[in-house]
C-alpha cells in the first residue's frame, strides 16, 4: 500500500508541472555517447590536371589517419549527394546533414613542377560554420604523403581539440627468421608503417631504440662487440658512435632525458645492475642508484625532474619513482605480479607498463602515484609500450605463441579501445615512437 | 503571475497540505479482538471431550433389513393393529409431573479446584550450531562491470592495418624530411571565420539585432522556368523522392522567434519533470564525447539558444554563456561538441509541447561531462 502510494505520488510529481521558472527552461546533460564522429572527406579539388591524382591520394591519407585513430569514422563516397567541385564555392550543408556527416573536410591542390601546394579547411556541418581558420601548406611533390599527415593533424586538433601524432615516425627493431635463429636491425618508419628503411644491417643484433625528443637521433644497444653496448645514432646520416664503453661491464637500456643532452641507462659491473645518467658527448657519468639489486629501463618525466624505473629491490619486479639526481626511490606499483618497462607520458599525468601476472602480459597505465592502475591488452606476450606524441596511444611489441610465433607492432588507445596491427614487412618489436616532426 | 503559476502553486500546495495532516482523514485504527478464555483441568478436559466421542458403527450388514422392492411398493400398505401405537392420556393425574420434580443432587460430589501451577516453564534455547562467517569479496573485480558506454549503433570497424610501403631499402640511407612550410600571410579562410566564441553579451552595439534568414538554395530564374502547356506526367522515382525528402529534410528552415509577437506565444503551463526528462534524453543522444580532449572532458559548458515553435533549434541564436574547468581550446571543444548535440538532434525537430511554447523558446542547457572523463 505504501509503494503504490509512493508510486503515484512519484507519477503525480512527474505529470505535474514544476514551479513557475523564472527566465530560460534550464536543463543538465550528464550523460552522452562515445561514437566515432561521422565526417566527409571529398577528394581535393585540382587546380590544374597534374594535381588530380594527388587530390585524391591526400584526401585518402587524412581520412586513413583520423579513422585510425577510432574517433572517426568516414563516410564513403558514394553517400554524397553533392561533392565539392570548387573550393571557394559556399557550401551546401544540407547535402551533408542529409548523409549525417558532422564535418566536412575540403581542399584544392595545386602543383607547379615538383612544388605542391595545399589548401583545406574544416566545418561543422550541423552549425553550417567552418572550424577555425583555413590552412595552405606548401611542399614538394615527393613529400605529398607527410603533407597529408599534416592536413590530418591539423584537422584532428582542431576537432579534438588536442594535437595530433600522424606526422611521426617509428624506430623499432626489424626481425627476419625464426624465434631460434632471428636477426635483427634498426628501421624507421611512419606511424602507419609506411615508408620503411633500414638504419643498420642486420650483421649484429640491435635493441631497444630510442628516440630523442628531436627526434633527429637514436639510442640504442648493440652486441657489435659481443657485448651490449650503447650506441648513438644520427637518423639524417645514419651515423654512430660508441655511447658507454666501459670494460667489464655492460650498457644498455638507454633513454634521452627532455632536454635531448641528457642520457639514463643502466650499467652493470661485478653482476650488479645500476642506474646511471651522463650527457650525449659521453662524459659527466654519475651514478643514480646503489642496491644490490637490479634497476634498470627508465624514463625520465617529461620535466625532467624525476625518473621512473623497475627494480626487483622489493624481491619481485615493480615500479619505482625517485629524483633525476638519484636519491630515495618510492615504489608505485603494488599489484598483483610483476611490473617492467615503465615508460612517462608526455603528458606527464600517467606511466605505461608492461605487467606479468597469472602467466599473461598486459600492456597497462597507471598514475605516477600508482593509483587507478588500468590494464589495456592481454595476449601471451605484450610489452614495451611507447607513447605517441599527444599522450593518447600506445604502441608496443605483441609475439604470438610457439616456435613459429612472430613479433609485431600494435596500437591502443588510452581508453583500451582501438586496437591496432601496425602492418610491417617483416616481424617488428621494441618501437619508439618519434615526437612529431 | 499566470495561470499556470496559479495551477501548480494550488496543486502543489494542496499536495504538500495533505502530507502535513493526512492523518487527520485517516480512520481511527479497529480494537483487536479479545476473547476470553478459562483455564480447565485434564480431567475436565478429558470429561468434555468424552461426550462427543465417535458413536460406534455396527458393520454388521446381514442384519440389516433389506429395503422393499418395487413390487412391494406398489402393494398397498396393510396396517397391523398388532402395530397400533398405545395412546396415553396426557391428562392422566397419576402420571409423573417431570417439570415439577426436583432432581436429587445429594449423590454428586464437588469437584476440586484445579490445581494451576504459576510457574511459567522455561523452555530450553534451540541448539544449532553458527556457521563460520563468510567473507563477502566486494573487490572491484567481481563486481559487475559498468555497462560500457558505447555506440547505440554499430558502425565498421576501420581497417586494423594500414598500408604499407612495397618498397625497402636495405641500407641505411638518408632520410629527407619533406620541406613543409607554413605559409600563414596567406589566409585561406573566409572573412566570417572567427577563432573566438562571440557571446550574445558580448555582441558589438552596431551588429544586427534581427535573426538572418539562412540563406535557401538559389531558385531558377521564373522567366526560364515557364511551365510547358502540356507537361508529361513526372515519373516516379524513388530515389529521387526520398532524395528530394532528405533534402528538404536537412534544409528545413527553423522560423526565427523574433518574428512572432510575445503577445501571440503560447505561454502555458510550465513543463512538467517528464517534458523535461524527454528533452534531456534527446539531447543526450547526441552529445558525442568521443572525439573530445581529456582537457575538454573537463569542462562544463552552459550554452543558450532559441527554439522555433516547430522543436527545431535556431542555429544563430546557439551561444556559450559560461563554461568552468577549463580554458582556451578545452572550451571551444566542449563547446562544439554541445552545439553539435543541439543542432543534430533537433534537425527534426524536439517533441515538445506546442501549447507550452513560451515555456521553452528560451533554453539553457548545461553539459557536464564529468560521466564520461576518460577514467
Amino acid at each position: 500500500m505504501t509503494r503504490l502510494f509512493a508510486l503515484i505520488l512519484a507519477l503525480l510529481a512527474l505529470a505535474l508541472p514544476v514551479s513557475a521558472q523564472q527566465g530560460p527552461l534550464r536543463i543538465e546533460i550528464t550523460e552522452g555517447v562515445i561514437e566515432p564522429m561521422p565526417f566527409a572527406a571529398p577528394s581535393f579539388v585540382p587546380v590544374n590536371a597534374d594535381a588530380k591524382e594527388i587530390g585524391e591520394d591526400i584526401a585518402s591519407v587524412v581520412a586513413a589517419d583520423l579513422v585510425s585513430t577510432g574517433l572517426f569514422r568516414q563516410i564513403q563516397t558514394a553517400s554524397f549527394i553533392s561533392g565539392i567541385t570548387s573550393f571557394t564555392s559556399p557550401v551546401e550543408f544540407a547535402d551533408w546533414k542529409a548523409i549525417n556527416a558532422q564535418a566536412l573536410i575540403t581542399g584544392q591542390i595545386s602543383t607547379n613542377g615538383n612544388q605542391l601546394v595545399i589548401q583545406f579547411r574544416v566545418y561543422d556541418v550541423f552549425a553550417g560554420q567552418e572550424l577555425g581558420n583555413g590552412l595552405q601548406f606548401a611542399g614538394t611533390t615527393e613529400g605529398w604523403r607527410r603533407m597529408a599527415h599534416k592536413v590530418a593533424d591539423a584537422v584532428y586538433t582542431r576537432i579534438t581539440g588536442e594535437s595530433g601524432y600522424f606526422d611521426s615516425r617509428i624506430v623499432f627493431v626489424s626481425e627476419r627468421g625464426n624465434k631460434g635463429d632471428r636477426s635483427k636491425a634498426l628501421a624507421i618508419m611512419d606511424y602507419d608503417g609506411a615508408n620503411v628503411q633500414m638504419l643498420t644491417d642486420d650483421s649484429n643484433l640491435v635493441l631497444a631504440p630510442r628516440f630523442s625528443p628531436s627526434g633527429d637521433r637514436v639510442l640504442y644497444t648493440s652486441y657489435e662487440t659481443g657485448f651490449p653496448r650503447i650506441y648513438l645514432l644520427d637518423v639524417g646520416s645514419a651515423s654512430r658512435r660508441v655511447l658507454e664503453e666501459q670494460p667489464g661491464s655492460i650498457s644498455f637500456a638507454p633513454r634521452f632525458g627532455p632536454d635531448g643532452n641528457t642520457v639514463v641507462y643502466s650499467l652493470a659491473t661485478n653482476g650488479n645492475t645500476d642506474l646511471y645518467r651522463m650527457d650525449t658527448t659521453g662524459t659527466g657519468r654519475v651514478r643514480l642508484t646503489s642496491s644490490p639489486a637490479i634497476d634498470t629501463a627508465p624514463s625520465f618525466s617529461p620535466d625532467g625532474s624525476q625518473i621512473v624505473f623497475e627494480s626487483d629491490r622489493s624481491g619481485s619486479q615493480q615500479l619505482y619513482i625517485m629524483p633525476a639526481t638519484g636519491g630515495q626511490a618510492q615504489r608505485i606499483s603494488f599489484g598483483a605480479g610483476r611490473y617492467g618497462t615503465p615508460v612517462w607520458s608526455p603528458r606527464g599525468d600517467l606511466v605505461a607498463f608492461t605487467k606479468l601476472n597469472k602467466g599473461r602480459f598486459h600492456i597497462g597505465v597507471m598514475r605516477t602515484d600508482g593509483s587507478e592502475e588500468r590494464l589495456l591488452t592481454a595476449s601471451f606476450l605484450d610489452e614495451g609500450p611507447t607513447w605517441s606524441p599527444n599522450g593518447r596511444v600506445i604502441m608496443f611489441t605483441r609475439e604470438t605463441q610457439g616456435s613459429s610465433g612472430q613479433a609485431s607492432l600494435y596500437s591502443v588507445d588510452i581508453t583500451g579501445r582501438n586496437l591496432q596491427r601496425i602492418r610491417t614487412p617483416y616481424g617488428a618489436s621494441d618501437p619508439a615512437w618519434s615526437p612529431l616532426q | 503571475m499566470n495561470a499556470g503559476t496559479y495551477i501548480s502553486g494550488t496543486v502543489h500546495i494542496g499536495l504538500i497540505g495533505w502530507l502535513l495532516v493526512g492523518d487527520v482523514f485517516r480512520s481511527a485504527p479497529q480494537e483487536p479482538e479479545i476473547t476470553d478464555v478459562s483455564v480447565i483441568s485434564a480431567t475436565e478436559f478429558d470429561a468434555l471431550f468424552a461426550s462427543s466421542a465417535a458413536p460406534e458403527i455396527d458393520v454388521n450388514l446381514a442384519q440389516m433389513p433389506t429395503p422393499p422392492t418395487e413390487d412391494a411398493l406398489d402393494q398397498p400398505i396393510q396396517l397391523s393393529e398388532d402395530v397400533a401405537p398405545e395412546l396415553t392420556d396426557v391428562s392422566d393425574p397419576d402420571l409423573p409431573q417431570e417439570q415439577e420434580s426436583m432432581p436429587d443432587i445429594t449423590g454428586l460430589q464437588i469437584l476440586p479446584d484445579a490445581e494451576i501451577s504459576l510457574e511459567v516453564p522455561t523452555m530450553a534455547a534451540p541448539s544449532f550450531e553458527v556457521g563460520p562467517d563468510v567473507e563477502i569479496d566486494d573487490s572491484p573485480e567481481d563486481k559487475p562491470r559498468d555497462a560500457p558506454r558505447v555506440a547505440p549503433v554499430p558502425f565498421l570497424r576501420p581497417d586494423q592495418d594500414v598500408a604499407v610501403d612495397d618498397t625497402v631499402a636495405e641500407a641505411a640511407a638518408e632520410v629527407e624530411a619533406a620541406e613543409v612550410t607554413v605559409e600563414d600571410t596567406q589566409a585561406a579562410a573566409p572573412e566570417e571565420a572567427t577563432t573566438e566564441i562571440v557571446t550574445e553579451a558580448e555582441t558589438p552595439a552596431g551588429a544586427p539585432t534581427s535573426v538572418p534568414v539562412p540563406r535557401l538554395r538559389p531558385q531558377p530564374n521564373p522567366a526560364l522556368a515557364a511551365p510547358d502547356p502540356s507537361p508529361e506526367p513526372p515519373k516516379p522515382d524513388t530515389t529521387s523522392s526520398a532524395l528530394a525528402a532528405a533534402l528538404a529534410e536537412a534544409e528545413a528552415v527553423e522560423e526565427p522567434p523574433a518574428s512572432v509577437q510575445e503577445s501571440q506565444i503560447p505561454l502555458g503551463p510550465p513543463m512538467t519533470l517528464a517534458e523535461q526528462e524527454s528533452l534531456r534524453v534527446a539531447v543526450s543522444a547526441c552529445w558525442n564525447t568521443g572525439s573530445l580532449s581529456s582537457a575538454a572532458l573537463r569542462v562544463t559548458v552552459v550554452v543558450a539558444l532559441q527554439m522555433a515553435e516547430s522543436g527545431r533549434p535556431v542555429t544563430n541564436t546557439v551561444r556559450l554563456v559560461s563554461s568552468t574547468g577549463g580554458e582556451g581550446d578545452a572550451i571551444t571543444q566542449a563547446y562544439e561538441a554541445a552545439r553539435r548535440a543541439i543542432l543534430r538532434c533537433g534537425a527534426k525537430g524536439y517533441d515538445l509541447p506546442q501549447e507550452k511554447f513560451g515555456q521553452w523558446r528560451d533554453i539553457e542547457m548545461t553539459f557536464n561531462p564529468e560521466k564520461m572523463r576518460i577514467k
